[in-house]
């Protein structure tokens, strides 16, 4: 009884292996020339669709050879390389093979060098020169990798969404909204200590930094009005020292003035109390 | 001490003179290379491509900026068909001189940018009236320009950040974050 009760289970075992067997024929008796099978499948080329077109802009396909710039518009599908630029009250929004998306505000000139898809994760390279961008990923479509590149760093994200801005003169570089950003800068060769060393950065939704990768919360106290209770006005340096030395208190211990520029979200903490003012 | 209220009265005498004689002296506009041409750019993208790898930027191209900012596009053919336009709009001044290839100034530039962007200014601007100083004084505190002297020149990434921020500013009225100057 206990051998027979064996056997039936072990036919039962193998019943469902052997009604597969001729459905699925490629896998088990492959063809001997061809190459073993890949865990992922290859990596592939995605293309990017244009969302939406407002205000001039332009595209060159760098792909093929002898391109020429052209209008860009609205519904056109891209592929993996593509120069886009912007004029004045420009707007564009690229959807990147539905992982995520980025718009190009006006004034900018951005380069997509590559947007491929090894496995199930979706690859995009973005070179900024310069303007701004707002980059997106979707994490709920699935992983996914975006780089930015700009003149003076490298950011990377795996889910989240940030302004990014390339402008000489300007403060901040990049501003997340949403997940965590990595962002790195090699040193220059100006210091033979620091030649090709990498610096590298996190930042949290809500945090900004600038090209040199300062910590977002010195970028903070620079954006406070240090002038106010100066009235000749004072220099970078001299800004810089306040706010290095003096949590970024005013002369006499005043309080915080106003904003030089438009409130965020998050306005800066009060300094503490408990440390002295830089110039008493 | 007579002698010293002497010798402030002639130097208060003198500085009034001064003052008269700057200020009823009309001077006229002189444009240098008035038929200057610039290369056929296709709308405002490719100009500011071309530019922003300048490594000065023209008074015939930073005009040629400022017309396709305020009015969408450059309809004029030279240097001075610019020059016109841009003083009729009172972005310009017709008492200044102009050379199509001289490299456009900051003081020059700001004095563009609070004029396009209507920036009212401080106290010193309402009563010398907007000059290069006070402008770029008011541009730098706005945001929309970085530090520097009135004469420097201006490469064509300073140029083109100057026209971002403006062009933000003409069409939200203020600047984010994100395009603060350091």
């Amino acid at each position: 009884m206990i051998r027979s009760l064996i056997l039936l289970a072990m036919l039962a075992s193998v019943g469902p292996l052997a009604a597969q067997a001729p459905d699925t024929p490629a896998e088990a008796d492959p063809a001997p020339d061809s190459p073993a099978p890949a865990t992922r499948p290859a990596s592939g080329e995605l293309s990017a669709k244009v969302v939406s077109v407002a205000g001039p802009a332009q595209y060159l396909d760098t792909a093929k050879d002898n391109a020429e710039w052209q209008p860009l518009r609205q519904g056109q599908v891209l592929g993996g390389q593509v120069v886009i630029r912007t004029g004045f009250q420009a707007r564009v929004e690229l959807l990147l093979a539905d992982r995520g998306s980025v718009v190009i505000e006006g004034v900018a000139k951005m380069g997509l060098s590559r947007l491929g898809k090894i496995g199930d994760q979706a690859q995009a390279e973005i070179g900024l020169k310069y303007g701004r961008i707002r980059a997106k990923v979707r994490p709920e479509a699935g992983p996914s990798d975006m780089e930015v590149t700009t003149p003076v760093a490298t950011l990377s994200v795996r889910g989240s969404e940030a302004d990014i801005c390339y402008l000489v003169g300007n403060r901040a570089l990049v501003k997340t909204r949403s997940g965590r950003w990595r962002i790195s800068k090699r040193l220059g060769a100006r210091r033979e200590q620091t030649a090709g060393w990498v610096r590298r950065m996190m930042l949290l939704a809500g945090q900004s930094t600038d090209s040199k990768l300062q910590s977002p919360e010195r970028l903070r106290l620079l954006l406070w009005d240090t002038e106010l209770f100066d009235k000749f006005g004072i220099t970078p340096v001299e800004r810089m020292q306040m706010v290095s030395n003096g949590q970024g208190r005013r002369y006499g211990n005043a309080p915080p003035g106003r904003l030089l520029i438009a409130p965020t979200t998050d306005p800066p903490a009060d300094p503490p109390s408990n440390r002295q003012p830089a110039h008493p | 001490m007579k002698r010293m209220h002497t010798m402030q009265w002639m130097l208060a005498g003198l500085l009034a003179a001064g003052l008269l004689a700057g200020g009823c002296q009309s001077s006229t506009m002189s444009i240098e290379g008035p038929g200057r041409t610039l290369p056929d750019d296709d709308g405002s993208p490719a100009f500011l491509d071309r530019v922003s790898s300048e490594p000065t930027v023209s008074e015939n191209d930073a005009f040629r900026g400022l017309l396709m900012l305020v009015e969408n596009e450059d309809a004029t053919e030279t240097f001075e068909d610019r020059v016109r336009a841009l003083v009729d709009q009172g972005i310009l001044p017709a008492d200044w001189s102009y050379d199509a290839d001289r490299p456009i100034t900051r003081g020059r530039l700001a004095y563009m940018a609070c004029q396009a962007a209507d920036v009212d200014g401080g106290v010193m601007m309402h009563l010398v009236g907007p000059t290069r100083r006070y402008c770029l004084r008011e541009a730098r505190y706005l945001g929309l320009m970085s530090d520097g002297g009135t004469y420097g020149q201006v490469t064509g990434m300073e140029y083109l950040a100057v026209l971002t921020r403006l062009d933000v500013l003409r069409q939200t009225g203020q600047l984010p974050e994100i395009l603060s100057t350091e």
